[in-house]
């Protein structure tokens, strides 16, 4: 395998005296998308944020392209690294436009404003996630799905080497999930590397690349999907009865799913 | 307790209110009307008077009851002329504050006879405590107008004593001679001879002394006409609108610094303004008390105002010489040339 | 992006209403010897207009129109920048408590009788210290969260504000308790050129500094962790807003007074004009902030022999303007 884009050794971080994680080793590959999984409260999200600089980690480092994150300044490391963050409270109704522009800010001067070069990109990288019918309407406007993918298309804009997306489907309904998880998928096929948080087991089986299993305290088991969950694995880590099932689809092959074990009240 | 011992108790307390009671009875009391048209019920003798009202502190200093004054207020007590002619105010307590409030324990403390306040229609909060809880009597006197200081100077010797009030009389006589001496000349002026004068204060903010008060009335004595069309003390006003009014004169009010004349005169904005370009812009003498304001040296201000505004008509008063002799009368105090000086130019002694 | 339409307003709407208050107010002058006493201080014309139509012209009507326009437009791009910084509609100026400071730094000026030049000088520096002591206060591990910043400017106003009463409380009622109660009220009428060459730098000076910084504002606007994560230096900005609009909001104190409204409302009027973009909503919110305040003093100088203080006209229209616009928006920012 080749040099992994990103390195984490050695992470632990805590909350005042509550440690969230710690010791944690992972790797990420150019191209590859990898999945974090685990329960809530076992600081998936928190490491996420750690890799992406937003916090700082209490012990280890991360190492990007072998240079230490901290060592990089916020402009420098934000045109590396882009987050799509799990919660974003929109305040003024700018036109979508504008705000995928404003991913072109790690380029631009302390008192710059976007030129008509990066409004191209900002254009493109709208165009990318299928949204560009809205580039005049207010941003407020749009729907929680719609405004997912226009804050998608901002960390295009960004024209990062890495995306990290923290939950990227919670808060939506089950067709923007779908449309989310497409995007993300068309983009995984053109080789953009992508960490991704997640509570939903499927989703690690949907794109090409690891999945990490993490339990809370923050040991983690890596690998491809079909060795990392397992009945076994994810039943240990969320404490339910868990099955893992595998479909066989005539064109794509093998699709693997998993659903909870239990013995529901049948409707009669 | 036993029962004979109840019994004891109960009679001690008994004579102890009789007592009480006998001892109140006996203080003879006299009635006086106050400005209010009120009937207070005071002591026959006052012995300890409270006086919340700055300008009359000097009053009743001048009337001879300065040894009666047991409560005062803390601007009167850092007049630096008064401490000069009273020293001991410094040690009387001061249960007044700057803005008329008052504390209640030091005032009642003081144990006063009477209060003597000011009254211009409305009465401050604390009125109705001392009056209906510490039964306290209120003298209410009059503070708009110079007719109004009179009264007050007659209120006040009348709640003195009588002695007191023998002063108060002298008093209103010289003051009402000084007002006559004045007006035998002005009275005659024609209206285009009286020229227009703006008093001003300006702490800060450019002020003008307006219609209906003190102020006014000693401009028009002294052959004036006063230059503020605004009604009241104090009243701010722009630069525009002193310019349009274009005094002949102006009197810088002592309080708070003489320095304010100075200021008008450097500065652009009052350059093309009558009393500017003639240089005349005058500071108020001040004494015992601001004299353009309701002090007993009100007396005083007509003669310098009409000296300061027809100096043909008055070449023979020599203000100088009037205020000594009102100082020596009143006062009881010789002015030396240099103490002299600084009353009139305003500067601290 | 914005309108020719109204860019050409924004220029020419101040301008002339700067005209027309050289010739209102209650000394009568004719449009016309303005005009000619304007041109007489370039080009050389005979002079046929009265000494003291000149001073009142040049030397008391303009240098006050041009600080009503300067603490007019400062207070409004200020008062745009704080609520793009702190996400909220109901944000002013005075909200880390640099307007309390400074109003009890031209209380203690005016008790202890200090010219006007010291008066300004005095405001000027407290209301600097009162933000300097909201922000020590707000700092948090190196960072100065903004929910931190708005609970000590709560603090640090109050605390003010109780010392100012107390300087009310020991000030001479004849003359100074008047002064400092009319100063507190807001009130151009000390302006002067004086006061002008101190009031005017630090104000174009914020002013420069918060247009510089547009673009980061609206980034800034996202939230700081996101804006971050757009390589934003966030405690950077933040700081170099505060001190933009700090240098603004006490000159503006310094020498006029407390007038308020002005940097609530006028960002709002400007959003409904140009939209919420800050590229175009700072200097829109300079240019109406100007007209405004410079009709406000107008009315204040004019409408009546004794001046109506500044602060009463402005809480009297910003007041129930703002009430209309609650009702309409229902809140939200459209």
């Amino acid at each position: 395998m080749s040099a992994p884009l990103i390195e984490v050794r050695g992470a632990g971080f805590s909350y005042g005296e509550q440690a969230v994680f710690s010791g944690v080793d992972l790797e990420v590959y150019s191209g590859e998308v990898l999945t974090i999984l685990g329960p809530n409260g076992c600081g998936k999200s928190t490491l996420l944020r750690c890799i992406g600089g937003g916090l700082a980690l209490d012990q280890g480092a991360v190492r990007f392209e072998n240079i230490d994150l901290s060592a990089l300044d916020a402009r420098a490391r934000a045109r590396k690294i882009a987050l799509l963050f799990q919660d974003h409270t929109p305040s003024f109704p700018f036109p979508v436009l504008d705000v995928v522009s404003m991913g072109r800010t790690p380029y631009l001067s302390a008192f710059g404003a976007p030129s008509a070069q990066d409004m191209h990109i900002a254009e493109e990288a709208l165009e990318q996630v299928g949204m560009s019918h809205v580039k005049k309407r207010p941003y407020t406007e749009l729907s929680g799905g719609e405004r997912q993918l226009v804050l998608l298309a901002r960390t295009l804009a960004q024209q990062p080497a890495v995306i990290l997306l923290d939950e990227p489907t919670a808060h939506l309904d089950f067709k923007n999930q779908v449309r989310s998880l497409q995007q993300i998928g068309a983009l995984a096929e053109r080789g953009v590397t992508m960490v991704m948080t997640t509570h939903d087991p499927n989703q690690a089986f949907l794109f090409p690349g690891r999945a990490a299993l993490m339990r809370p305290g923050g040991s983690l088991s890596v690998g491809p999907p079909s060795e990392v969950i397992t009945n076994e694995s994810l039943s240990a880590a969320y404490g339910i009865a868990v099955a893992v099932l595998s479909i066989e689809r005539r064109d794509s092959g093998e699709l693997k799913f998993c659903t909870p074990w239990y013995n529901w009240p049948r409707s009669q | 307790m036993s029962y004979l011992r109840r019994c004891g108790v109960l009679a001690g307390m008994l004579c102890v209110a009789l007592v009480q009671g006998i001892g109140h009875a006996a203080a003879p009391t006299r009635e006086i009307t106050d400005d209010a048209g009120r009937r207070v019920t005071i002591p026959e003798n006052v012995m300890r008077v409270a006086d919340p009202w700055h300008a009359n502190n000097a009053m009743v200093l001048m009337l001879g009851g300065a040894a009666k004054l047991v409560a005062t207020t803390y601007q009167a007590k850092s007049q630096p002329w008064l401490r000069r002619l009273y020293p001991p105010i410094a040690a009387i307590p001061a249960a007044f504050n700057a803005s008329g409030d008052v504390n209640i324990e030091t005032l009642v403390g003081a144990r006063p006879d009477v209060i003597l306040m000011a009254y211009d229609g409305s009465l401050p909060r604390w009125f109705a405590a001392i009056d209906s809880a510490y039964h306290i009597p209120v003298v209410l006197m009059p503070n708009t107008s110079l007719d109004g200081l009179k009264t007050t100077a007659l209120l006040t010797g009348e709640v003195l004593g009588s002695k007191e009030l023998g002063v108060a009389r002298e008093f209103v006589r010289y003051f009402d001679a000084n007002i006559q001496r004045v007006m035998q000349v002005t009275g005659k002026l024609a209206p285009d001879a009286r020229p227009k004068v703006l008093h001003t204060s300006s702490a800060g903010i450019l002020t003008a002394d307006g219609r209906q008060t003190v102020i006014d009335d000693w401009i028009n004595i002294a052959g004036g006409v006063n230059a503020a069309s605004v009604a009241g003390n104090g009243r701010p006003v722009t630069m525009e609108q002193v310019a349009a009014w274009n005094p002949d004169v102006i009197i810088v009010g002592s309080a708070p610094n003489p320095q304010n004349r100075q200021a008008i005169l450097d500065d652009p904005r009052w350059r093309e303004i009558n009393a500017v370009k003639n240089a005349k812009v005058f500071v108020n003498p001040s004494g015992a008390y601001l004299w353009d304001r309701h002090s007993a040296e009100a007396a005083l201000q007509v003669l310098w105002a009409a000296k300061l505004l027809h100096p043909a008509e008055f070449a023979d008063l020599d203000v100088g010489k009037e205020t000594k002799a009102f100082y020596a009368r009143f006062f009881h105090y010789q002015l030396s040339d240099a103490e002299l000086a600084s009353i009139l130019n305003s500067t601290p002694p | 992006m914005i309108k020719p339409r109204i860019v050409a307003l924004m220029i020419l709407l101040p301008l002339a209403t700067l005209y027309v208050s050289l010739f209102i107010g209650r000394f009568a002058v004719h449009p016309g010897e303005v005009a000619h006493i304007l041109l007489g201080q370039f080009v050389p014309i005979p002079r046929d207009w009265p000494a003291s139509v000149e001073t009142i012209v040049l030397q008391i009507r303009l240098p006050r129109a041009i600080l009503a326009m300067f603490v007019g437009a400062g207070l409004a791009v200020s008062g745009a920048a704080y609520q793009g910084m702190f996400r909220n509609p109901l944000v002013s100026t005075d909200i880390l408590g640099v307007t309390a400071a400074s109003g009890f730094g031209a209380a203690v000026a005016l008790l202890l009788s200090k010219n006007a030049i010291a008066l300004q000088i005095i405001a000027f520096a407290f209301g600097l210290a009162g933000v300097g002591l909201t922000y020590l206060l707000a700092r948090v591990y190196r960072s100065t969260p903004v929910l931190m910043l708005v609970l000590s400017g709560v603090v640090v106003a109050a605390f003010f504000s109780a010392l100012l009463s107390g300087a009310k409380y020991v000030a001479d009622p004849e003359s100074k308790l008047p002064a400092i109660t009319y100063w507190l009220l807001g009130s151009l009428n000390a302006a002067s050129v004086n006061s002008l060459k101190m009031a005017l730098p630090p104000i174009i000076a914020g002013s420069i500094g918060l247009l510089c910084m547009r673009w980061m504002i609206n980034v800034l606007s996202l939230g700081d962790e996101e804006a971050r994560s757009l390589g934003v230096r966030t405690e950077w900005l933040k700081g170099g807003i505060i001190v933009c609009t700090t240098l603004i909001t006490a000159a503006a104190v310094s020498v006029c007074g407390i007038v308020g409204w002005v940097g609530l409302v006028i960002p709002h009027v400007g959003r409904m004009l140009v939209g919420p973009d800050h590229r175009a909503l700072l200097p829109a919110s300079l240019s109406i902030g100007a007209t405004y305040l410079l009709c406000i003093d107008d009315i204040a100088r004019t409408a009546s022999a004794s001046e109506i203080p500044l602060g009463i006209l402005t809480a009297m229209i910003g007041a129930p303007f703002f009430a209309v616009l609650l009702r309409k928006t229902r809140g939200s920012w459209q």
